[in-house]
């Protein structure tokens, strides 16, 4: 083999490396986005279950009146998981689509946390969705999902404190001690998305190496003499 | 710094154009372009090494 057709068939070789990487990177991509699709649902179905035992009927005077988180779980995570179910089934794989669930991942976390009162164990519901998240295996995905999840206990730890933290007179720096915590979590989580990469990127080398060693055997068989 | 692969070789002594021996760690190898590295195992140019002993390419790559 000359040296142009040893470098052609090496480009060759790399590429279809590549091409196995962002295969298996699409299906990671693909299958999570799927996962997510199902969470949104079960999530929804949660929520109302959730604010019919939690908050039940009401008795306002000698009125039975349903209580106002019901339609709120309903409508509020109708809104909220459409869109991410319709992308995670129609668009799977796409990089907009994993975006478009986090934010919605960790608004989920926002209701939840709102239909229990502020109740302090609902925030682990946080810390799930962003191991859950970290399936992905990319990091963006997890900065989109720790803005979301700040600026929405920042903003509802000034307008409505008491459904966030289940008190009414929170000190103001709270929602950075929330931060931080979900930072400590990311740190770790990116870490093992870029592992995760790495891993999959060395794989498809592996089979690149693997191709380079069946192509020298084949160069140098009688049978590629003989033809 | 994350790599997994399990080496199998200590040093991986390559042939430059000039037909001159380098020797290489393991991480320097893996650090070549892909399109470096399956030009030198498919033109036989390298040999791999553990503690001195020659290991055939298979076995050297096959983790």
């Amino acid at each position: 083999m000359t040296t142009d057709a040893t470098y052609d068939a090496a480009v060759l070789i790399a590429a279809r490396s590549e091409e196995r990487f962002q295969s298996r990177t699409h299906r990671v991509h693909a299958e999570a986005d799927r996962l997510f699709g199902w969470l949104m649902l079960g999530q929804w179905a949660f929520a109302i279950a959730l604010a019919m035992v939690y908050s039940p009927y009401g008795w306002e005077g000698k009125t039975r009146v349903l209580s106002p988180h019901v339609p709120l779980a309903v409508v509020l995570g109708g809104i909220l998981s459409s869109l991410p179910v319709y992308l995670a089934f129609c668009h799977p794989g796409k990089t907009l689509t994993r975006h478009v669930i986090a934010v919605a991942q960790m608004l989920w976390s926002a209701l939840l946390i709102h239909l229990t009162g502020g109740r302090i164990e609902t925030h682990f519901h946080v810390f799930g969705s962003l191991a859950f998240l970290a399936f992905y295996r990319d990091w963006r995905v997890l900065l989109t999902a720790t803005l979301v999840v700040a600026t929405e206990h920042f903003l509802r730890g000034i307008f409505w404190p008491e459904s966030i933290y289940g008190i009414v007179n929170p000190e103001w720096w709270r929602f950075l001690e929330h931060a931080f915590w979900v930072i400590f979590c990311d740190a770790f989580l990116i870490l093992a998305c870029i592992r995760g990469v790495n891993e999959m990127r060395e794989l498809a080398e592996q089979g690149a190496h693997m191709e380079a060693l069946a192509q020298a055997a084949w160069s140098n068989s009688p049978a590629k003499a003989a033809s | 710094m994350w790599g997994t692969q399990t080496v199998r070789y200590d040093s991986v002594q390559v042939q430059d154009a000039a037909s001159q021996w380098t020797t290489l760690t393991p991480a320097d190898f893996l650090k070549l372009p892909l399109v470096q590295r399956i030009q030198l195992i498919s033109g036989r140019k390298l040999r791999f090494l553990l503690a001195g002993a020659e290991v055939s390419p298979v076995d050297a790559l096959k983790d």
